[in-house]
């Protein structure tokens, strides 16, 4: 049984690293964190219940990883690390052209602007294709939040994009 | 212009929220009204280019070591009954990946505990050992009673303080030996009897890329660090205050 759930597991690698670049805006950071979530998932692989969405209990521990880390890093920025969080930025992969990786590029700009919270509803509503009740379990958040961050995302996210048209 | 849905209907609409008579709704008002019509298209077209943006990884195999960590891990034990323990267990696969990336030369570490030493010089001593350290000696004495940020007179700086997943009190830390340029870094949880265990080290030669000398908070060893504090559960930072506190209570 539990094979099977790995199984599935494995086969959702691909979306949680998707869904960690969003959220994170580093390709790098978000295979670390699709790792770190998977060790994390299969060590509480008892507390899945059977029945129930497995790419939303996956979304949901990628993204409470990259919240502990996010928090981490601000306090320890004060700390010791004057320079701050080194973003890398992505080669484009898969964009046709240079003007479209200047727009990709842009998008992933507008993305990394958003508050953390409202990237993440966006990152699964409008990337993944979750319904807004999938992302509501997956975020453990109220359907009306997901609604009203996604509107205020939207509505600062559009005008960003608009722009390239 | 008044309109008969608002822009979230819409964007529900293209998310596929809708149903019924509200999906209805706003198919009929879709077909009517230009400026509807072009907000949708507009919503439809971010949408698109999220996808795009951030679709490189859909491209991409699943690794083959997180592949066979998945499939071939142990199922999940029944005497998990401490915490600290089934948190620690996930640490030794993305430590040994780490330095592998980073071509550092050994690991040396049982369980969750792991020591990095990057191509150091020859006959470079350690500072800092796994595991508890001695009571008498500089590393227990520094964690023991120096805030973070100060430094000890045998070279040890407490950087931060944190609770792990257990409610352990745990600290980063740096050590300066006496090899010139180098510097150790790692993080010691004190247990019940007032004992500072050592979680991890990493050793690596300062790099002369940064003018500030080495930062531990990135680069392999850092990594290394950061999946240590997800295994342990690391809560976030405890504040000056919070940790002074603590510090004149003697940790309890």
């Amino acid at each position: 049984m539990q094979q099977d759930v790995k199984r599935d597991m494995v086969a959702l690698v691909p979306r949680l690293r998707r869904f960690a670049y969003a959220i994170s805006g580093s390709r790098d950071e978000g295979e670390d964190l699709v790792q770190a979530a998977c060790l994390k998932a299969l060590d509480r692989l008892d507390q899945f219940q059977p029945g129930t969405r497995l790419d939303s209990w996956m979304f949901r521990i990628v993204q409470t990883t990259w919240i502990d880390r996010s928090r981490r890093r601000v306090r320890r920025a004060e700390v010791s690390d004057p320079d701050g969080m080194a973003r890398r930025s992505d080669e484009g992969v898969g964009a046709r052209g240079a003007e479209d990786r200047m727009t990709l590029e842009r998008v992933r700009a507008a993305m990394a602007s958003l508050p953390e919270d409202q990237r993440a509803v966006l990152a699964l509503v409008a990337i993944e294709g979750l319904s807004y009740k999938a992302a509501a379990e997956a975020l453990a958040i109220p359907l009306g939040t997901v609604m009203s961050r996604l509107a205020r995302a939207r509505s600062k996210l559009l005008p960003l994009v608009k722009e390239t048209a | 212009m008044a309109r008969r849905v608002t822009d979230e209907q819409i964007a529900a609409f293209v998310d596929g929220h809708l149903e019924g008579t509200e999906a209805a709704l706003v198919a009929a008002v879709l077909s009517e009204d230009e400026e509807a019509r072009a907000y949708a298209a507009e919503v439809e077209r971010a949408n698109g280019l999220l996808r795009e943006a951030f679709g490189a990884p859909m491209g991409e195999a699943v690794p083959v070591g997180l592949r066979d960590s998945i499939l071939q891990s142990d199922d999940a034990a029944a005497d998990r009954k401490v915490v600290a323990l089934a948190a620690r267990r996930p640490a030794r696969w993305p430590l040994a990946k780490m330095a592998i990336a980073a071509g550092v030369a050994v690991v040396i570490g049982a369980g969750a505990s792991a020591i990095l030493v990057s191509q150091m010089t020859p006959g470079y001593q350690q500072i800092v050992s796994l595991g508890t350290a001695p009571a008498d000696g500089p590393l227990h004495k520094a964690l023991e009673r120096l805030p973070s940020g100060a430094v000890s007179d045998a070279g040890v700086q407490p950087m931060v303080t944190f609770r792990d997943a257990a409610g352990r009190i745990c600290r980063e830390f740096e050590a300066a030996g006496e090899v010139p340029d180098h510097l150790e870094f790692g993080i010691a949880c004190r247990g019940d009897e007032g004992r500072w265990d050592v979680e991890i080290v990493v050793a690596a030669p300062l790099t002369e890329a940064s003018p500030q000398g080495y930062r531990p908070a990135s680069g392999p060893g850092g990594d290394a660090l950061e999946a240590m504090l997800d295994a342990l559960g690391a809560q976030p930072v405890l504040g000056p205050a919070e940790e002074s506190e603590l510090l004149r209570r003697g940790w309890r």
